[in-house]
């Protein structure tokens, strides 16, 4: 008896919590998702659901160190390793873009494939541009938009410099990424 | 008694017998393709050496300009065919492999969602059943009060809180007329998925202020869940002629695309 209500009980607990996700997510608060699949992450990790749905709301959320748990977990499904092919592409992008920025590692001989996400657009006009002396502030233009552009630096920091790109419509911020 | 050693030496030479032909055979296909070849290549090069006598002969002042002309339009050829492949490589170098994420399991969670509170729904319908007629059999009027005060303790508690607010809320705006709470009730109800209210009170904000981007914003977006995408479309143009609003811009831009369903 007490065994069942522990099996029932933990079920429960399972669905809330992705659900609970899923809400989050759909109401667009991406951290708090994030953070909720964090912390719930032990008892959830055998769900290839959660896996997705905690790195999305991870990478809404500009968490992208936190998807390589989840992109090394997601195999077993084809969806999941299309998900998991994604993340490691923008993890592998903000990585060199960063390495590029601090350590000024040309990134011009690279021809990687590309994803719908900023880092990897920002990371494609970078790669663009050739050899160049380092700058202070990159600004790109977006390929598609031209009333989209994007600002790309590095901010100071006390123990490690932080990468900061600038999402910018019709000169107006609309959002402010910051990796490290 | 059998000599084993003759017999073995006779099979030995009727094998070597049996492969002959096949040798012979396989000998003739090879010398017969090397010939071939050979042929074909002296050909080549008599057609070459026939070709260069023959363009020496044309040399002739009178002929050079034509052969000329020919030889340039050769190298001409050969330098687009070149370009054509430059290019080709470098389309190939541009031409990035897109990886595009694959949200379905979103579907399959709100599938489950559904069926894991349908199930309890039940559950909770089954109960609630099975305590009216228990309710009926003993005492009806003294105990069901005292029953909905225990049914209301369990899940519903945070969404009446909000409907209460909202609820609330409208009371307030019906007093005052205030913009920023009837937008906030149409922020609430688009939260909630009352697409319809929250339509109605983004107009309503609107006809009283119309200089809000976050009720133009509401009011689009709801347009959109209500599946009127080209209404929505139609308004932000408009609005956006006025305003020049980013935030509308960028909400615009995600209904074409179809970001915003």
């Amino acid at each position: 008896m007490k065994i069942i209500l522990v099996i029932l009980l933990s079920i429960t607990l399972y669905a809330n919590t992705k659900q609970k996700m899923y809400n989050l997510y759909q109401n667009e608060k991406y951290e708090k998702a994030c953070n909720l699949g964090f912390d719930n992450f032990k008892q959830n990790k055998k769900s290839e659901e959660f896996l997705s749905l905690y790195a999305f709301s991870c990478l809404k959320s500009d968490y992208i160190d936190r998807l390589s748990i989840p992109m090394a977990m997601l195999k077993y499904s084809k969806e999941a390793r299309s998900n998991s092919s994604y993340f490691s592409v923008i993890l592998m992008q903000k990585k060199l873009l960063y390495h590029a920025l601090v350590d000024g590692y040309t990134l011009t001989d690279l021809n990687l494939p590309t994803t719908d996400y900023i880092l990897s657009k920002v990371f494609d006009l970078y790669s663009n541009l050739k050899k160049h002396e380092p700058r202070l502030v990159y600004l790109f233009e977006d390929v598609n938009d031209n009333k989209l552009k994007y600002k790309l630096y590095l901010s100071k920091g006390e123990r490690i410099d932080k990468m900061v790109i600038e999402e910018f419509y019709d000169n107006t911020l609309i959002k402010k990424h910051i990796y490290w | 008694m059998l000599n084993l050693n003759e017999l073995e030496n006779r099979w030995l030479k009727y094998k070597i017998k049996s492969y002959i032909p096949h040798a012979i055979i396989t000998l003739l296909v090879i010398s017969i393709t090397v010939l071939i070849s050979s042929l074909n290549f002296d050909k080549k090069e008599t057609n070459k050496v026939i070709q260069k006598e023959l363009i020496k002969e044309t040399l002739k002042p009178a002929l050079k300009e034509k052969v000329i002309e020919k030889v340039i339009e050769k190298v001409i050829e050969k330098e687009i065919i070149k370009k054509v492949i430059v290019k080709s490589n470098n389309t190939q170098q541009d031409e990035k492999l897109l990886i595009t994420p694959s949200l379905d399991f979103m579907r399959t969670i709100q599938n489950d969602s559904q069926k894991y509170y349908n199930t309890k729904s039940t559950a909770q319908k089954k109960k609630k059943a099975q305590q009216k007629h228990l309710i009926s059999d003993v005492a009806i009027e003294e105990i069901t009060p005292m029953q909905n005060i225990v049914k209301d303790n369990t899940i519903d508690i945070k969404r009446r809180d909000t409907q209460e607010d909202i609820q609330h809320v409208i009371k307030r705006f019906k007093k005052s007329n205030n913009p920023a709470l009837s937008l906030f009730v149409a922020k609430k109800y688009y939260e909630l998925g009352e697409y319809n209210k929250a339509y109605n009170y983004a107009l309503i904000t609107n006809e009283i202020n119309n200089n809000i981007e976050d009720s133009w914003i509401i009011f689009a977006k709801s347009l959109v869940k209500l599946e009127k995408k080209e209404k929505a479309i139609e308004v932000l143009n408009k609005y956006i002629a006025i305003s020049h609003s980013g935030r509308a811009k960028i909400t615009l831009d995600n209904i074409k695309s179809g970001k915003l369903k």
